[in-house]
């Protein structure tokens, strides 16, 4: 079923330099998609779009068969409702004043969601592997690895379909990465994962489908494992083989 | 001689030690990987190795660079080791180089440098002539340009090549790298990570190459330390480390890092 | 979880070494509170009524010596500090109201309005608090104490303007805005559970500056004859009045000049102190 359906969408601060040309994808519930990049590529562009924070300069994002409309309060309620975010880093990405309860508050309060808001957040917290009594605490009393857990119970709490992950795991260690991988791979069951990303190894791991984005065009596009056996763009190829692998 | 021998190095800030009794022994012309996640302390022995330590940090045992004892070393002393021992290349080569002056104008402070040390004068012609055959030996295109650039004006990994050129300019024993690729798109750091090889075979220097990705560290180093929260937990030649690791700590690390290998498939 | 790197530690939060700081800020900016709420229900002596000799030195009857018209000097000094806070507290309270929300304005608002809100703080800032204040009192036709407030607080709210607008800029840019705004949370939500909170602690910081500020001014606008008008023994005042025999009679301009400058050093230091209890991150944690 398609969550997302994005139409020749193109986007550009100003009109002579286009950072998005006509780029059109679904996103399917229950299909983690990975969208990779370089710097330049456009995919923190087509986050944006996603997110609402940007209105594409031509070309139409729908959720649900409806065109996004950002000044329609109620379809924006609806949308953000279904769609969450995790950022990069997790440092910047939680408010140090406040304590983990009111982080993970944030979208039940903002969203006005009925229901037992606290039982809401502990279920949280468990789904992503944090103790009960980590609500009464501060972001900086928390590791990186941590941080991102807390990031992503507030991505949760509200149940989204989607979330949308900026590079989640490519500020933290080694060790933390594959566990907070292993994290989304769990919870992707009942939510379906946008992972935008510079990294093909994480990528890999987590999502079904891949989109190449090179300077602001789609390159290719379609099931990871069609991708990463019988990469047909070039610079997918590059790609490929610029990612550095253990010795045999 | 061995070119750095660590020996027991402990440093401590506060009651705190950050790195602890670690050793570590460099050879003329070797390629040596310190790996290390965040707080591992990787950085903080790179940096005792030339003396910079911040203030505050106390090391003590014994570092020998190129036979000069640099734990308790004048900075006198220490200034005339840096640049002719070891020369350094750092993680974020837009905050390394001055941002108001142009490239080549920073690649000729070196070499300058160089020769006063030397006791000779070099003209302007000719160190004009040496900045150009460094920017060439890092595979810079359109070096003119590029000479008379800011920073802001060239890519990331061009800047990165610009940071190695001002290293090589110094001509030195030994290069210390703390993640160079880090901040570098995929195929940049590819294009580095050969480079950097590249270079160090043909000058033969020896190579310190410090980094948390481990793949990254088998693409340009021969052996390896894994430190963890300051203390290292297994030393030896990347192929044994790698392939068969003794320490639950690197069993994980490889462990991980062979799952991203796996989901990627077979090398094309 | 026995995770080993994920679930470590981190580093205890360094202890603050400002308590003292705070303490000695209190304490001073205690002790005039106290003396101010004091002479709302009694002082010494009338300050109107003249109970000694003229210009007296200190003594046990007059602690600090008796002025020109033989009226108690420690009394006026006491009712000087009930108008220094009034006075302080009034010019940052108009200069907080008027220049956080001008701050916060300019951070949220278009380019354009951005600019033009940004260049008139810079403006309104170069010209000197006092000048400013004398031309708000000169539009007010008669001097009182009210016109001194609203004058002082218009001065110091271009610099508080100024420094909301820097602060909310860089809380802005933060990606928690970000992933408040994803969350669904409105602009008013964010400025007051995100931007207002994490700016808090800086403003407040320069908020006990600007009431040291705003004494000051006080005491030069009331020494210009500006001030708030007789009977108001503003401190000020008392130094004008002094100025005539400061050779005779040193003590009548040395008593207030203590008064003022243990007050402007204890808001000073209260506001050093202050930085760091509102701040989470600089707590110690258990």
């Amino acid at each position: 079923m398609t969550l997302i359906s994005v139409d020749s969408v193109a986007f550009g601060y100003s009109r002579k330099e286009p950072v998005l040309h006509d780029v059109s994808f679904t996103v399917k519930k229950g299909v983690n998609l990975g969208l990779v990049g370089e710097s330049g590529s456009g995919k923190s562009t087509i986050l944006k779009l996603l997110l609402g924070l940007e209105r594409p300069s031509s070309g139409v994002i729908r959720f649900e068969g409806q065109p996004m409309n950002l000044n329609d309060r109620e379809f924006m309620r609806r949308y953000r409702r279904a769609v969450q975010a995790v950022f990069q880093d997790p440092y910047s990405s939680l408010d140090p004043r406040q304590k983990v309860e009111a982080i993970i508050a944030e979208p039940l309060r903002a969203l006005k969601i009925p229901g037992d808001h606290r039982a809401a957040i502990e279920q949280a917290l468990a789904d992503v592997g944090l103790p009960v009594d980590a609500i009464s605490r501060y972001p900086h009393e928390f590791s990186g690895g941590q941080r991102q857990r807390i990031a992503l119970a507030r991505a949760i709490v509200a149940r989204p379909q989607l979330v949308l992950a900026d590079e989640a795991v490519s500020a933290l260690d080694l060790s933390t990465r594959i566990r907070i991988v292993d994290l989304l791979k769990d919870l992707s069951k009942a939510i379906t994962i946008l992972l935008v990303s510079h990294d093909l190894g994480v990528v890999a791991a987590l999502c079904e489908e891949i989109i190449i984005l090179e300077k602001g065009r789609i390159v290719e596009a379609g099931r990871t494992e069609d991708i990463l056996a019988r990469p047909q763009h070039p610079y997918t190829r590059k790609l490929l083989a610029s990612v550095p692998r253990m010795p045999a | 001689m061995s070119l750095l021998r660590i020996e027991n190095l402990t440093i401590r800030t506060g009651g705190q030690a950050l790195v602890k009794d670690m050793s570590l022994v460099i050879e003329p012309g070797a390629r040596v990987g310190l790996i290390g996640e965040s707080g591992s302390g990787k950085s903080l022995t790179a940096l005792a190795a030339i003396g910079l330590l911040p203030p505050g940090l106390k090391p003590e045992g014994s570092i020998l660079l190129d036979g000069v004892q640099v734990i308790g070393a004048s900075e006198e002393k220490l200034k005339a080791l840096r640049g002719r021992t070891a020369a350094f290349v750092f993680q974020e080569p837009l905050t390394a180089l001055d941002p108001l002056m142009k490239i080549g104008r920073q690649v000729a402070e070196p070499i300058a440098r160089r020769h006063r040390r030397d006791g000779r004068s070099a003209g302007r012609q000719e160190i004009v002539a040496e900045v150009r055959h460094y920017l060439e030996r890092v595979a810079l295109p359109d070096i003119d340009r590029i000479m008379n650039a800011y920073p802001f004006q060239i890519s990331g990994g061009q800047r990165q090549r610009v940071a190695i050129a001002m290293a090589l300019a110094c001509r030195p024993k030994l290069l210390i790298a703390d993640e160079p690729t880090t901040a570098l798109d995929v195929t940049t750091q590819a294009e580095i990570l050969e480079l950097l090889s590249t270079l160090v075979r043909e000058e033969g220097m020896a190579l310190l190459f410090i980094s948390h990705d481990l793949p990254v560290v088998a693409k340009v180093a021969e052996e390896v330390t894994v430190l963890r929260r300051g203390q290292v937990v297994e030393q030896g030649p990347v192929r044994s480390v790698f392939g068969s690791p003794q320490h639950e700590y690197t069993k994980m690390l490889v462990d991980a890092a062979a799952a991203f290998d796996r989901a990627l498939g077979a090398q094309q | 979880m026995t995770d080993l790197v994920d679930l470590q530690a981190p580093a205890p939060a360094r202890r603050t070494p400002r308590s003292l700081t705070l303490s000695v800020g209190l304490v001073l900016v205690g002790l005039h509170l106290f003396v101010a709420l004091l002479t709302l229900f009694w002082t010494p002596y009338d300050p109107t009524a003249m109970t000694g000799g003229r210009l007296e030195p200190p003594s046990w009857a007059h602690w600090a010596g008796t002025d020109r018209l033989g009226r108690d000097l420690f009394t006026q000094i006491m009712i000087g500090s009930r108008i220094a806070l009034t006075v302080g507290a009034g010019a940052v309270a108009i200069a907080a109201a008027i220049g956080v929300t001008l701050g916060v304005l300019a951070a949220f608002a278009t380019r354009t309005l951005d600019d033009v809100l940004a260049a008139t703080f810079d403006i309104l800032i170069a010209f000197p608090t006092l000048l400013l204040a004398m031309l708000v009192v000169a539009a007010t036709d008669t001097a009182s104490l009210f016109s001194a407030i609203l004058a002082l607080g218009i001065a110091i709210s271009a610099i508080v303007a100024r420094l909301t607008r820097i602060l909310a800029k860089r809380v802005l840019a933060m990606d928690y805005i970000t992933a408040a705004r994803t969350a669904g949370s409105s602009w008013p939500s964010i400025v007051f559970r995100h931007v207002l909170p994490n700016i808090w602690p800086t403003l407040s910081v320069n908020f006990a500056l600007q009431f040291g500020i705003a004494i000051i001014a006080e005491a030069s606008l009331s020494y210009l004859g500006l001030g708030a008008p007789p009977p108001n023994a503003s401190w000020g005042r008392l130094l004008q009045e002094a100025q005539g025999t400061v050779y005779t009679a040193p003590f009548g301009a040395v008593a207030p000049g203590i008064a003022l400058v243990s007050l402007v050093i204890g808001m000073n230091l209260l506001a050093d102190g202050l930085r760091d209890v509102g701040d989470p991150t600089r707590r110690r944690s258990r």
